[in-house]
């Protein structure tokens, strides 16, 4: 089971600054993420979320323990070894600022492609916007679109590659609850349809209970994991949480 | 492309930035056009002469000095051997000498020369009536009017005398009998070669080589072009560092606005960039995005540019004529590779002025994509402080090197100066900027408005904004400043202090002649000296002629001056030794010391020992070695006197039709000695026009950028409450604020500047110089930037009714 796994954290530990003010963001972190599922990370602020998928996605370099995506071990990789690993097998969403202004929905969508130096298939970019049901929005700009329709584009843009993991970092966080729903259903959908591996930061329990599990973390460890839990059962499990820490 | 695709979207930030690089490729065509265009040109008196004959020139062109001429009795020799050539119709010796004619006191015609009439034939003139001239009679051309047989006054350097018109010629010029121009000249600068019908001008070139030997040069074909006269070659070089002065400036200024402007884009657009670096770009992919994107701006800004260089360079080229930069010879041509090395060169300039840009992008970390806070203002860093220290060094060193330069040159070293200023203000303003906005600001700390807080604080806490928008500012006040300053502290020096070295009052100045002829001299009634050339070899040697009344204005160190008027005058064949006096300097370079004699050429190319008789340690010396003025009067008979220094202001009367005005020392020194410091003031004020149109152009650029960059900030002011009226008024305020502190800076560097000129002057003269600064300049150019900079910053904020952000 260990081998099969598409990313893989031993034991992380990441400290930002020095001394007195040095802060522990991860106190010895492992966890694995099996191809095909849908895993939302959540926790307080500060509880060191998003420094783990900024580790875990080869963004951040760690100051202790492993990290394996699809069977790279990211110790010891130049920044030019993790870009092209990071172009070639991951896939990333975030909040906002996800799409670059001047560019079209299709331009954006085949940017990953382009930057690899490989010459980008329009049909190919026509059905991953097709996929997050933007067919008709090819030609528009990021301004001409609604805030879930550019995270549609972002995800399909994430997908163009079809990277070994996708992560997201609050994708709904700016987004209305219709938004999200959409937003959220083309996830899941990626994960049942084409066995697409994806980690989701998130504080929100809906869109956590879109999730096949749920990480729990606090102060940098990792304090609980719900399993097919919907949004009541994970907020109730926060709350325990939060009053145990 | 990813770049063509960013920059579809993003032109209307960059359109500042594309018209600034339009504006150079289009002064770099101009330029370009312009220089390769300003070759010599054969003149026409010498058109018809296929091949020419002229001895050997000085090794250093910039000397601007005619060659050492034949001695009479050797050209005279090879005349006789070049007519007996094969294919040689005539050997025709040129002797040419001041005249000029003058009716009523002032000049006729533009001929400033004479020639013996056989010259006629080497630039194919005819005669149009009348007869060839002999004694007291002059050949004129046709286009002045004038009828065979009417007197006129031709002036010379002996002064004026009536003579006859004997004929009119097809051609311009004045031409006398050959004995009596032989008479008026010492040597002979050059000899013609008719050739018959038929004879190739190769063929008789090369016949004509081993004749001549290493005695003088043997031209044909467009090779004859280096006869151009002396004057011509001395104003060509002047354009020629006015047109390399410009093409610089254009190019360091569009460097200095693509470098502001991309590190400005670059700071807005960091999302955006940590985003391409998520999504897998490597640090290179980044820079060369940033480089595509100047290379298309590059190539938008050159097509525009270079059809308005390609309309504009023949007015200018007119112009240049009209204002003496280039001679009346000059036609412009148009090579075709000429603008697309002018769009080239464009292109690489904006690619220097965004590297650092581009590696800026280029370390933006993809971290910084998933990061909220907008990145902070770096301090200034170590090496961009002692880079910007060296700057502002270099700028006052070559102020200070300015102060010894005279002519072309002084402009040379202000357009380093201003150079270097500009780095050194692009560099340094992070630092010293905000300071002084919030020293600016402090009277109305106090005050109960938010106007005073909002722009003390947006300036405190956003160094590299307040510091681009403010460095254009610096930039064209310092430059123009300086410039300004540096040409009048030194002209009204150097004008003053010659004639007070001379312990004069007033000045007699040539008054449409080149020169003061012997009867103006006598007339003025005070001291002068008469310049001529002596040759070492081929080499020029620069000398004047004194008499004994100006013995006295100078301190001997050794020797005696009284020894110069013993030059024996009247010898046949002309005495062999010259009595001269050297200058200290001269005598220590040289080591040439008291008693010592030292064979040169004179003006009429004969050799003469130098005898040096006294060496002198102070005085008004124009040159470094000083003869009797009689002596020089004997070996070039044709000399002119550019100044008499007088006690007294001397009175008109005795000047009248001398081609000769008295004017006082203060007015001499404003009116400047001479046509250099014209030309001089026409740079300066071309140099000061293009940096100050660059910087302009540049404040407008960052202006409307830096308030589209606001938008965000205005709606927060206008959702707290701040009425569409305040917002505005607060950017003006800010702006003005900015301006007025850039416009403080580039006055102070500028002055600091102008005081190390004023002080290096005063040393190397050991006079006291006053520093002269230009306030009219200064109240120009920041009432210019002032208007310019509200008018830009202000419509980008009222357009946006709600001050939406994009």
């Amino acid at each position: 089971m260990t081998s099969t796994a598409t990313v893989r954290l031993s034991a992380v530990r990441k400290t930002y600054g020095t001394g007195a003010s040095a802060v522990t963001a991860l106190d010895g972190v492992s966890a694995e993420f099996a191809p095909g599922t849908f895993t939302a990370v959540m926790g307080a602020s500060g509880s060191g979320k998003s420094t783990l998928l900024q580790c875990a996605a080869g963004l951040d370099t760690v100051d202790g323990g492993q990290v394996v995506i699809a069977g790279t071990d990211l110790a010891g990789l130049s920044e030019r070894a993790r870009t092209l690993l990071r172009r070639d097998r991951i896939g990333f969403v975030f909040q906002a600022y996800n799409l670059v202004g001047a560019l079209t929905a299709a331009q954006n969508v085949a940017l990953p492609q382009r930057l690899a130096r490989r010459a980008p298939d329009p049909a190919e970019v026509a059905r991953a916007l097709a996929e997050v049901g933007l067919s008709g929005r090819a030609g528009h700009y990021p301004a001409q679109l609604s805030g879930g329709e550019q995270q549609r584009v972002a995800l399909a843009r994430a997908l163009i590659t079809r990277p070994a993991v996708l992560f997201a970092d609050e994708p709904t966080g700016a987004l209305d609850s219709t938004a999200s729903a959409v937003v959220l259903a083309a996830l899941r959908r990626l994960v049942g349809a084409y066995g697409q591996t994806v980690v989701m930061v998130t504080h929100d329990p809906v869109a956590a209970a879109a999730a096949d599990r749920v990480l729990v973390l606090a102060d940098g460890r990792l304090v609980d994991e719900i399993a097919g839990a919907d949004p009541a059962q994970i907020a109730a499990r926060l709350v325990q949480g939060a009053v145990a820490a | 492309m990813i770049a063509l695709d960013t920059l579809r979207r993003r032109w209307p930030s960059l359109v500042g930035t594309g018209l600034t690089l339009a504006v150079a490729v289009a002064v770099l065509t101009v330029c370009g056009l312009l220089l390769v265009s300003a070759r010599p040109v054969l003149p026409a008196r010498y058109a018809a002469a296929s091949v020419l004959v002229r001895p050997v020139p000085p090794g250093d062109p910039e000397a601007f000095a005619e060659p050492r001429p034949w001695p009479v009795e050797r050209a005279d020799a090879l005349v006789a051997g070049l007519s007996r050539l094969d294919g040689v119709r005539a050997a025709i010796p040129v002797h040419r000498f001041y005249a000029q004619l003058v009716r009523d006191g002032a000049p006729l015609g533009d001929a400033r020369d004479a020639a013996g009439w056989s010259a006629t034939a080497l630039g194919g003139y005819r005669l149009v009536s009348g007869r060839a001239p002999s004694a007291a009679e002059v050949a004129v051309s046709s286009g002045l009017g004038l009828a065979p047989g009417e007197t006129v006054t031709l002036l010379t350097a002996a002064g004026p005398q009536p003579v006859t018109v004997s004929g009119t010629v097809d051609g311009p010029g004045l031409w006398v009998a050959d004995d009596v121009a032989r008479a008026w000249t010492g040597g002979v600068p050059v000899i013609g070669l008719l050739t018959r019908d038929g004879a190739a001008a190769a063929t008789v070139a090369s016949a004509a080589n081993p004749l001549v030997g290493g005695d003088g040069v043997v031209l044909h074909g467009d090779g004859r072009a280096v006869l151009e006269p002396v004057g011509d070659t001395r104003i060509r070089w002047i354009g020629m560092q006015v047109l390399t002065g410009l093409s610089a400036l254009g190019a360091f200024v569009s460097v200095f606005i693509v470098a502001s402007t991309f590190a400005f884009a670059t700071r807005r657009r960091h999302r955006e960039l940590a985003l391409l670096r998520l999504l897998g770009a490597v640090p290179g992919q980044v820079r060369r995005m940033i480089h595509g994107e100047v290379l298309l701006l590059g190539l938008a800004g050159g097509a525009l540019g270079m059809p308005i260089g390609l309309l504009a360079a023949a007015p200018f080229g007119d112009w240049l004529v009209r204002t003496g930069f280039e001679p009346p010879t000059f036609t412009l041509t148009y090579p075709w590779w000429l603008p697309l090395a002018a769009v080239a060169v464009g292109v690489l300039v904006a690619q220097a002025g965004a590297g650092a840009a581009a590696r800026r992008a280029a370390r933006v970390s993809p971290l910084d994509a998933l990061r909220e806070a907008a990145l902070d203002d770096r301090p200034m860093g170590w090496g961009r402080w002692l880079a910007g220290c060296a700057a502002l060094a270099i700028a006052v060193l070559s102020g200070v090197a300015a102060s010894g330069a005279d002519g072309a040159n002084l402009g040379s070293y202000a357009l380093y100066a201003a150079m270097a200023l500009v780095t050194a203000a692009a560099l340094l303003a992070p630092a010293v900027l905000p300071p002084a906005v919030r020293l600016l600001t402090a009277p109305f700390a106090g005050s109960r408005g938010a106007t005073a807080l909002l722009v003390r604080q947006h300036t405190r806490t956003a160094a590299r904004r307040t510091a681009s928008t403010a460095a254009p500012v610096l930039l064209s006040v310092a430059f123009a400043m300086l410039v300004g300053g540096m040409v009048q502290t030194t002209t009204a020096f150097y004008g003053l202090s010659k004639v007070t070295a001379a312990g004069a009052a007033a000045v007699v100045v040539p008054d449409g002649t080149p020169g003061l002829s012997d009867a103006a001299v006598t007339a003025a009634r005070g001291r002068s000296a008469l310049p001529t050339t002596l040759y070492d070899g081929p080499e020029p040697l620069p000398a004047v002629g004194i008499g004994t009344a100006e013995h006295a204005l100078f301190t001997v160190a050794t020797g005696d001056l009284s020894a110069l008027a013993r030059t024996p005058l009247d010898a046949t064949p002309p005495a062999h030794e010259l009595p001269a006096a050297v200058t200290s300097g001269f005598a220590e370079r040289t080591g040439w010391v008291l008693g010592s004699g030292h064979p040169v050429s004179g003006p009429d190319g004969r050799e003469r020992t130098l005898s040096v008789v006294a060496v002198v340690s102070g005085g008004p010396a124009p040159a470094e070695i000083l003869l009797d003025r009689a002596a020089v009067r004997a070996m070039e008979p044709s000399a002119l006197t550019p100044v008499v220094y007088t006690e007294r202001l001397a009175a008109s009367g005795p000047l009248a039709g001398l081609g000769a005005r008295p004017l006082t020392a203060a007015a001499y020194a404003e009116a400047g000695s001479a046509d250099d410091d014209r030309l001089v003031w026409v740079f300066t004020a071309l140099l000061i026009g293009v940096s100050a149109g660059f910087g302009l152009l540049a404040v407008v650029n960052t202006m409307v950028m830096s308030t589209a960059a606001r938008a965000g900030d205005l709606r927060v002011l206008r959702l707290s409450g701040a009425t569409r009226r305040q917002v505005l008024g607060m950017l003006a305020a800010e702006t003005s604020a900015v301006v007025v502190v850039g416009a403080g800076l580039g006055l102070g560097v500028a002055l600091a500047a102008l005081a190390a000129m004023a002080r290096g002057l005063s040393t190397q003269l050991g006079v006291a110089v006053p520093m002269v600064v230009p306030w009219g300049t200064l109240a120009a150019t920041v009432g210019v930037c002032l208007v310019l900079a509200v008018a830009a910053a202000l419509p980008p904020a009222a357009r946006r009714r709600s001050f939406s952000a994009e």
